[in-house]
């Protein structure tokens, strides 16, 4: 049983992706100390899979060489950046403020992912951010 | 212990009030998490982490078990409901369940696959009490070499069966792999790949990298493929015709069979589970050319397939402190933080941990039917719930679950890059299943590794001597071929 090659041009992509985190791996594993097989030093496992990555990256990048491109589907950019900026808003709004301020902000960052009236959005980030405040800040006592 | 001791102890253990309590609150949230799609059972077992910390291990670890197998249940909801499963393991459920649904039969699918999922549950459960302490004495008999070669298989399989091409799912279990080797060094050297930051000091936390990659990750890949307000089939009538009850029983049987023999394999998944189950009642079902066009036997295969396979997946877990897929990785990790350590001296040691556990999922399977069939309105409801109130309200308990931690935001920033990388791996089409694996099997298998390499001398050779260790490494050679030749 074989699968379809990968023809998408994702592929090229994909194949540099894991090929650039490889090299970095590899290069962060240089400082460890590798060892000896009847010594292993804790560098050994780390060098292995930065080459295991190193190789897969390679040999999808050549796969994809010898396949032509197909289109690759759209995406929608808002619900992507509001999605995972949503993370960046609590880190920053817990550090200056505080927790309920911090969880308002996450969840209307997340709401901006949906082309929302900006009546709902004022009513839905707070709202569900204070829900989120009640579970963290008050039942588990997170400060 | 024999399995019906052990079964009796874990028995009158699991019904103890908060025991019993702490299953019922894991298998209706898992449910929940099964009916919503957006986080699945992966993320939400991680992000109760921090919620268990205050618990007994049993009662923890109950409760994180019920989620697991209670998602399997919800799954079949939405699938059925509105062809969109909240777990990946309902996409062969939506095939026959939402073809049903169109035809005004969604009540009766619904009540089917609570049946034949109930059905699987009990049964595999039974099987799981036989073969965990068989797995047990097999590991008992373990050394470093075994367990390292044990954890490569385990790796080797889930890019084997992966869902992505073999080059993608290399790579991502190369790149967790990896990222699992950040912190303590096993050999008493100081932290790696720490980069001073105090907080990777202990390496990355396992629900951080659940919750970015399965949490956020995943939701932004939804919603960035979003396309307009599913068709919603309306419920009905749940309650199915004696016919169609007497039709699901053979495919039932079987596909329990098959879903329990993939549950016990490294890399054996509720969704592989579900296919495997699909394809042999296309092939050997009385009325096979219905199958995947709207037959309640689908349903029921498909069903009872994916439940067992998630009960079974415990038996490699509990007894050899092997992680079969994502969620038995987060399970692993939860056992750490209780300080309970997965293997086979978790049955010497803890029996009635053990027993508990195996003994939950009995329960668990009534509480999940008496949920599913009587309430199945209630969850069909659920599926109302607008987007744009339920992806911030997720996206908030992830920061804050993130936060809560160890109260740092670092923890914060890191769910961020582990969102990015979970958007990309998506996007790029890795399979996020051998990235998880490796993530968690990397601190054990390098420990392992190195001391088998020590013990050895460094002759590799010496490693596959005795004959366990030959069957296991040549397993892994099979698994390399099968996805060498995928």
């Amino acid at each position: 049983m074989s699968n379809p090659p990968d023809d998408s041009s994702s592929d090229l992509h994909a194949g540099l992706f894991i090929l650039a985190l490889g090299l970095v791996g590899a290069a962060l594993a240089t400082g460890l100390p590798i060892g000896t097989l009847a010594r292993p030093g804790g560098g050994l496992l780390p060098m292995i899979a930065a080459i295991a990555a190193i190789l897969a990256g390679a040999a999808i990048v050549i796969a994809r060489a010898r396949h032509v491109a197909a289109k690759t589907d759209t995406i929608a950019r808002r619900p992507i950046v509001a999605t995972l900026a949503s993370a960046l808003v609590f880190a920053a709004a817990v550090n200056f403020a505080d927790l309920a301020a911090a969880c308002i902000g996450a969840a209307t960052c997340g709401a901006l992912a949906f082309r929302l009236a900006w009546q709902r959005l004022v009513l839905i980030g707070p709202i569900v951010g204070l829900l989120g405040y009640a579970v963290f800040g008050v039942a588990f006592a997170v400060r | 212990m024999s399995a019906l001791e052990g079964l009796w102890l874990g028995l009158g253990l699991v019904l103890q009030p908060s025991t019993a309590a702490l299953c019922f609150a894991g298998v209706a949230l898992g449910t929940l998490v099964g009916v919503l799609p957006g986080i699945g059972p992966v993320a939400t077992v991680a992000l109760l982490l921090p919620a268990t910390f205050q618990l007994d291990p049993a009662g923890a670890l109950v409760m994180l078990a019920g989620i697991y197998y209670g998602a399997q249940y919800g799954s079949s909801t939405a699938a059925i409901l509105v062809n969109l499963p909240g777990e990946a393991s309902g996409v062969v459920t939506a095939l026959d369940g939402h073809a049903m649904a169109r035809r005004g039969r969604a009540g009766p699918a619904i009540a089917i696959a609570a049946l034949s999922s109930f059905v699987a549950g009990i049964l595999a459960t039974l099987a799981i009490a036989w073969l965990a302490p068989l797995f047990v004495r097999i590991g008992l008999a373990f050394g470093p070499q075994h367990f390292a070669l044990l954890l490569l298989l385990g790796l080797s399989a889930s890019i084997a069966l992966s869902s992505a091409m073999p080059g993608r799912a290399l790579g991502a279990a190369a790149i967790g792999t990896f990222l699992g080797l950040v912190g303590t060094d096993s050999g008493g050297g100081p932290p790696r790949l720490a980069f001073g930051v105090w907080e990777l000091a202990d390496g990355i936390g396992f629900a951080i990298v659940a919750m970015g990659v399965y949490g956020l990750g995943e939701i932004a890949d939804t919603l960035s493929r979003h396309g307009g307000a599913p068709w919603r089939a309306p419920l009905g009538r749940v309650r199915p015709h004696r016919k169609e009850l007497i039709a699901c029983a053979p495919p039932t049987l079987r596909a329990t069979f098959v879903g329990a023999a993939i549950g016990l394999l490294p890399g054996g998944s509720t969704v592989l589970a579900s296919f495997a189950a699909f394809a042999v009642e296309r092939r050997v079902g009385r009325r096979r050319a219905r199958i995947g066009k709207g037959a309640v036997e689908g349903v029921a295969a498909s069903e009872a397939a994916n439940n067992a396979a998630a009960q079974t997946s415990f038996v490699p877990l509990l007894s050899l402190g092997l992680p079969g897929n994502a969620v038995m990785a987060v399970m692993i990790g939860a056992m750490m933080l209780q300080g309970v350590v997965p293997g086979p001296l978790l049955a010497q040691d803890r029996p009635e941990l053990f027993w508990t556990i195996i003994a939950s999922m009995l329960l668990g399977n009534v509480m999940l039917l008496a949920l599913n069939l009587p309430l199945a309105g209630l969850w069909a409801r659920i599926l109302n719930i607008p987007d744009a109130w339920l992806f911030p309200a997720i996206l908030t308990i992830c920061a804050a679950g993130a936060y809560s931690l160890q109260r740092s935001t670092v923890d914060v920033l890191l769910l961020f890059v582990f969102g990015v990388l979970g958007f990309a791996l998506r996007r790029l089409r890795f399979d996020p299943t051998p990235f998880f694996v490796g993530f968690v099997v990397a601190p054990m298998l390098d420990d392992n590794l190195r001391r088998a390499l020590v013990f050895a001398n460094g002759d590799v050779a010496a490693i596959f001597a005795d004959p366990g260790a030959a069957t296991l490494g040549a397993a892994v050679l099979l698994f390399a071929v099968v996805a060498a030749r995928r």
